[in-house]
């Protein structure tokens, strides 16, 4: 245990980032930074630092940014374009055959009245996904949205037409609980004892 | 201490005076990174020796308890068992609240042990630190922290029982230190497995060919008459079992599917290659974190893209096109979700 106690919480974080601090403080600052927002947003810095440091690559910029950009910046004819456009099409078509089967379903968040809704404003075609009225039980769920830039010869449509996506809860969870379950066979491989097995969601039956 | 006073510069100069930090560093050569590394090993209590006995307490002891398992706000208890009959693991669980559950896992005991990277290859891409004692279920431990390098992986903090070397409790962190599980043990009891009895491997295990997974009865693989003072045994013929045990195939499968990841976090190797009922499925992993990658043709039931978390289970759904086919991806990992993110976009034919 140490002697003295460092009195700045910053000075406890750079010390632990260079190991120069004892298993006593080491502790305790773990435990300021789980209090303590700031003092983590202090010690990401350091991580970017420690980047720079060993010279990797991409370093500062937010993966889902970069990510997001790059998408954006893609030419139509690129191969990313490539997995827009068929994907697209398949949400129109699939839209459109589950209307037929299960009727037009309109989700929405009492908090922000979002609904499923496609809309094409300026050329490009935003697909807004419904989040489910219900996540799947035991996960924390959101659905992906972005914007999916199009070429000319796209099917277009007006501004202000909106396209209901039904969205089967019951088969999202479903799938998710299937992932898990063989996910949690491939970690019995590391060092995690019954972990994988507690991580698995208890299957639910269909409502 | 190179480190320490460029951050010391930084917050004095800002931005300018960490580039020229930087450019003197160039100037000067590379900076012994191992001197951090080096530091911590050099602890009494050596994070990397108490991680590798906690690998190996699973060979060593059959152990009983009850855990609990904290993610999102919510908690869970389980009844937990691990025995080892042969060569072979034999783990049930039991959840005690909500739905009735049960499940069973069998495989070979030295399953991890040629997975992924050894442990002194960990240093790499995490950092270990031993905190201290800790006291976890009435009992004594040594909690050790794996911090990662990168953002793309998760951190650790285990409490290692300093008797038997059995995980006592586990805490998962993500990159910006937020606890996102922890599992951590109310009451465990343990016994060393008698080398000395020469045990028949089970009749399962000998049926059992390697390269295909099998469904056991439960009534074959009750091993809960041979735990000694097992509350299991009651919990097992209680209610009816929903769940039989899994034989898990512990052998490298590496079948050519055709897919590959264009971009995976430093440190992850692929574990295991399979093709299977239409999918495609890539197992990574870094010794500590697994990524698993499914590839599987369009469902008939459309599932959006979604992002979904349990815990440190994080699962990335989207959807990928090539020229002729789309497919349902789906990438499951105790890592970041922005990395099951990457690890999607960067998917390609091979």
């Amino acid at each position: 245990m140490s002697q003295n106690k460092p009195v700045d919480l910053r000075e406890n974080l750079s010390a632990l980032v260079d190991g120069e601090v004892s298993d006593w403080d080491v502790r305790k600052t773990l435990q300021q930074m789980d209090e303590n927002k700031d003092l983590r947003d202090e010690w990401a810095t350091y991580q970017r630092i420690g980047s720079v440091l060993r010279k990797e690559p991409g370093v500062g910029a937010d993966i889902s940014s970069s990510v997001m950009t790059a998408i954006g910046d893609e030419p139509a004819h690129s191969r990313l374009s490539q997995f827009k456009k068929p994907f697209a099409q398949m949400t129109l078509a699939a839209s459109v055959a589950a209307m037929a089967l299960f009727g037009i379903q309109q989700y929405q968040i009492a908090e922000n009245g979002v609904t499923g809704s496609s809309q094409v404003a300026d050329g490009s075609l935003t697909t807004e996904m419904p989040a489910l009225v219900q996540p799947p039980a035991g996960f924390e769920y959101q659905p992906v949205s972005r914007p999916v830039s199009s070429s000319t010869s796209q099917p277009s449509l007006t501004t202000g037409t909106t396209v209901e996506i039904p969205v089967d809860r019951d088969q999202m969870r479903a799938h998710l609980e299937s992932l898990a379950q063989k996910h949690s066979e491939h970690v019995v491989h590391t060092s995690q004892g019954v972990l994988p097995m507690v991580r698995v969601p208890a299957p639910t039956e269909a409502e | 201490m190179i480190l320490s006073a460029s951050i010391q510069m930084f917050r004095k100069t800002g931005r300018n005076g960490l580039f020229l930090v930087v450019a003197n560093m160039f100037l000067l050569g590379s900076i012994p990174l191992t001197t951090v590394a080096q530091t911590q090993i050099s602890n009494s209590l050596d994070p990397k020796i108490l991680y590798q006995r906690m690998l190996d307490s699973r060979k060593i002891y059959d152990y009983e308890g009850i855990l609990t398992y904290e993610q999102a706000g919510q908690m869970q208890s389980f009844k937990v068992s691990s025995s080892q009959q042969g060569t072979m693991l034999d783990q049930h669980l039991n959840q005690l609240d909500g739905p009735q559950l049960q499940h069973a896992m069998k495989f070979d005991a030295d399953c991890q042990a040629s997975q992924g990277l050894s442990v002194e290859q960990f240093d790499e891409y995490y950092n270990f630190f031993a905190i201290g004692k800790e006291r976890v279920a009435g009992r004594t431990g040594t909690e050790i922290v794996l911090m990662p390098v990168d953002k793309y992986r998760n951190g650790y903090r285990f409490v290692i029982d300093n008797d038997s070397g059995l995980m006592l409790r586990s805490v998962v962190t993500a990159p910006d230190r937020r606890v996102v599980e922890r599992t951590q043990f109310v009451n465990i009891e343990y016994e060393p497995r008698d080398f000395t009895e020469t045990e028949e491997p089970g009749i399962d295990q000998e049926e059992a060919s390697p390269e295909e997974s099998q469904s056991i009865d439960e009534e074959q693989i009750d091993s809960s008459e041979e735990l000694d003072n097992s509350g299991l045994a009651e919990a097992a013929q209680e209610e009816e079992s929903t769940e039989s045990a899994n034989m898990i195939n512990c052998n490298f499968i590496n079948v050519e599917n055709g897919w590959v990841s264009g971009w995976l976090p430093a440190g992850f190797e692929l574990l295991q290659s399979t093709f299977e009922d239409e999918r495609a499925t890539l197992v990574y992993g870094d010794g500590i974190s697994v990524v698993s990658v499914f590839i599987e043709p369009v469902l008939e039931t459309f599932l959006p893209p979604s992002n979904a978390q349990r815990g440190a289970t994080a699962i990335y759904i989207n959807y990928l096109s090539t020229r002729t086919e789309t497919y349902l991806v789906s990438v499951v990992g105790e890592v970041p979700m922005a990395t099951a993110e990457r690890v999607f976009s960067s998917l390609r034919r091979d």
